[in-house]
């Protein structure tokens, strides 16, 4: 079954109030037939809700909504700039972001009953509370009921856009899809870069390459006072990252920290310099927590039904504006004009 | 005509004055999130190193010694003539430059010295590193397969818009080079295990006697040997370096005079008839034509350079359409929009090559090798990665049959 016949179905027991959560008779009004045009307060509330996650702790307190969605809007541009997609991928792949839209607001719908319970139970709960009054057994019976409702409808919405994220991903091309699923966000891309996959996306490692030769322009005796401290400030920035690391894992992190430093010491400057990229990688680069990282989000994915990447970014309400300003632009595509070669000088 | 070598300068930065950094890779470019920043900032000042590291790290590094290496050696040019008051007459590529004792010719690599023409790309790469054989770009011969790729600096092209102009419009003597003799290159290669040694980012017809040496001693190994050029080169020195060669892409800039004249320096007949001999020598061939913007761009001329290689080249000669990045002295330029290198792409398929590839942009179903009998998807690509290679070992498609060109395997 499509996603689309799962939101048909969820729009029609919305409507008929078949959903409705225990105790009430019936839904609020269904979106049915409705375009799903967003209102601002909504765009936020989706992009927050999309971007939870990527987010420092630091920019969450202090950027506005707007900014985040700003933001968000340009990593999207970014990425679908690096994409190439096909005018027919556009339009198809609007239809997906319109579809989990529809999900999210029908579901929002469904679940508007239990959440005006769950406030009022939680008022009559805070009532209680400030009098330091037992609580009544029914009201605990019913407020676990409640949650185990809202559970379930967190996972059919978790369902439902596991079944577009298939949807979407047979949209793009295979390496579109790899392009995504390694898609490092960011404001202004770099201006050039000779790998053409990364355009559209920040450029990786760079903080690797000037500490690498450092280590490897350091005296003996500077390596030898310093190289433990560099290990545990690698295994301590790994650990930031991940927070996961047990004491074999750091063990095993120093030790590599500290082999690649040899090796980066030991190899002479035509070996060094064609394959710095693979010292940096061992211990700095992304790649090496992003491995770690991307197998502990698939192992929670799996279990949670979290979105993978490609439904992050192609199910972002957002994307469905940035497509369709990104049709209009190549539909209004113009060449561009011919220019004298005499204005150059030659030879 | 010797073959010793002399080392003719060294410069003297201090530790912390040095940019080994390779300006072609991309992670030079990259841009350092606040979060990547701030870490390394503590990382450093946390283990004391702030002082000489954040400034040297800023300006890119320095050698194990942490001196910048700008060692040039020089040796006899080859294809000279001697003519009289102590001038010389380079007669390596078409320009034939007659140097006055002291004078460096416009490529930047040799001079007369005393009414000796020299070089001084020899056993001095600009650039040496691991790279896939697709970065040259080469697609129809072993794809997916490492090289050795090396460059030294200079050039006979003076390319408005090109793309490695930091290496090859500077003299050896104006970047960090590495000591590398052509053994030294051999010995590189077969201990990263690369079947492939490839002469790319510059232009290889002016370190021609390090090319050729490198690549004698290279097939002597039983390696193979690649090179990228304009092909800006007299028939003499290009029959001999073709002995040598087993693949050669050659960067077409443009299909007029107008455009190789003011655009690049140079001319465009010599370069057509060099890609012939290159053809009739043996040597695999692949072009490669950059699109500028409002320049080069129109489809019509796209056309008439394709029916040219269809003519003289065969229809199954592969060529990229590459995408222009704005830099060096077009850099107010925009990059060259996706729907005109599309355009480009279909008009050379209807111009009757069999071929063609999107070069610089990535991923596009132009990046991949497809059937021209029966549409097959043949070999796929992201970038200058190998997806997937369904190409037969005897060089077929699995599908009709139909052979596809090129060196598919060892």
């Amino acid at each position: 079954m499509t996603a689309r016949c799962i939101l048909a179905f969820i729009l029609t027991i919305a409507s008929c109030g078949a959903a409705s959560p225990p105790g009430t008779t019936g839904a609020a009004a269904s979106p049915r037939g409705e375009r799903p045009q967003l209102t601002e307060e909504e765009r936020i509330l989706e992009v927050l809700d999309t971007v939870e996650g990527e987010l420092s702790t630091a920019r969450e307190y202090v950027e506005s909504p707007r900014l985040i969605l700003k933001r968000n809007r340009i990593g999207l541009l970014n990425l679908v700039n690096g994409l190439y997609l096909r005018k027919e991928q556009m339009k198809r792949l609007i239809e997906k972001a319109r579809d989990a839209l529809a999900i999210r607001r029908a579901l929002r719908v469904v679940s508007s009953d239990v959440q005006q319970r769950v406030l009022h139970d939680l008022e009559v709960l805070d009532h209680i509370l400030v009098r330091g009054a037992p609580i009544p057994k029914e009201l605990e019976e019913e407020t676990e009921e409640l949650s185990e409702y809202d559970t379930k409808l967190q996972n059919l919405y978790l369902l439902l856009e596991k079944c577009l994220e298939k949807e979407v991903e047979g949209i793009l091309d295979t390496g579109q899809k790899l392009i995504v699923e390694y898609f490092i966000p960011c404001v202004i891309p770099p201006p050039y870069l000779k790998d053409p996959v990364r355009a559209g996306q920040a450029g990786d490692s760079t903080p690797g390459r000037p500490l690498i030769r450092r280590i490897r322009a350091m005296s003996r005796e500077e390596f030898d006072r310093l190289k433990k401290k560099l290990a545990e400030e690698n295994v301590r920035q790994i650990e930031e990252e991940t927070k996961l690391l047990g004491e074999e894992e750091r063990a095993r992190r120093r030790r590599i920290f500290l082999d690649t430093c040899s090796k980066a010491r030991a190899w002479d400057d035509v070996t060094f310099e064609a394959r710095i990229s693979e010292l940096t990688d061992a211990i700095f680069a992304e790649n090496a927590e992003n491995d770690l990282k991307n197998k502990l989000f698939e192992q929670e994915r799996k279990m949670l039904l979290k979105p993978s990447k490609t439904g992050k970014y192609f199910l972002d309400p957002e994307m469905i504006g940035v497509l369709q300003d990104k049709l209009a632009a190549m539909s209004s595509f113009r060449r561009p004009e011919r220019r004298s070669l005499d204005e150059l000088g030659g030879r | 005509m010797g073959a010793e070598s002399t080392k003719t300068g060294t410069a003297s930065a201090e530790p912390g004055e040095g940019t080994e950094e390779r300006r072609t890779e991309g992670s030079d470019h990259g841009c350092m999130s606040r979060r990547e920043f701030l870490r390394m900032c503590t990382a450093v000042a946390a283990l004391g190193l702030v002082p000489p590291c954040v400034s040297w790290a800023l300006e890119g590094g320095g050698t194990r010694s942490g001196k910048p290496r700008t060692v040039v050696h020089s040796r006899e040019a080859m294809f000279q003539q001697a003519l009289d008051g102590e001038r010389v007459k380079c007669l390596l590529c078409p320009f034939e430059c007659v140097l006055k004792n002291g004078e460096t010719g416009p490529c930047r690599t040799r001079r007369n010295e005393g009414g000796r023409l020299v070089t001084s790309a020899w056993n001095d790469p600009a650039i040496c590193e691991l790279a896939p054989i697709e970065k040259n770009p080469l697609f129809h011969f072993l794809p997916g397969a490492r090289t050795v790729a090396l460059g030294c600096a200079g050039c006979n092209l003076h390319c408005a818009y090109c793309q490695n102009w930091e290496l090859s419009q500077r003299s050896p003597f104006e970047t960090n080079n590495m000591e590398m003799s052509a053994d030294d290159v051999c010995t590189f290669a077969l201990r990263e295990k690369t079947p492939v040694v490839t002469f790319t980012y510059t232009e290889p017809v002016v370190f021609f006697e390090y090319a050729e040496e490198t690549a004698r001693r290279a097939r002597d190994k039983g390696l193979l040997v690649t090179a990228a050029t304009a092909s800006f080169i007299s028939p003499g020195p290009l029959d001999r370096l073709c002995g040598v060669l087993d693949a050669v892409t050659v960067t077409l800039k443009g299909f007029s005079e107008k455009f190789y004249s003011k655009m690049c320096g140079a001319h465009l007949k010599p370069v057509l008839d060099a890609m012939v001999r290159i053809k009739d020598a043996g040597c695999w061939l692949e072009a490669a034509n950059l699109l500028v913007p409002g320049y080069n761009d129109s489809p019509e001329e796209v056309g008439r350079l394709a029916a040219w290689m269809v003519k003289h080249l065969g229809a199954d000669t592969p060529l990229f359409i590459m995408r222009f990045v704005p830099v060096y002295k077009l850099s107010n330029l925009m990059p060259t929009p996706v729907p005109v290198l599309e355009d480009a792409v279909k008009a050379a398929l209807d111009a009757g090559l069999n071929f063609v590839y999107l070069s610089n942009v990535a991923p596009h179903k132009y990046n991949h090798t497809w059937c021209p009998s029966c549409g097959a998807k043949l070999v796929e690509r992201l970038g200058f990665k190998i997806l997937s290679n369904a190409i037969t070992p005897d060089g077929k498609c699995p599908r009709c049959g139909r052979s596809i060109p090129g060196k598919w395997r060892r």
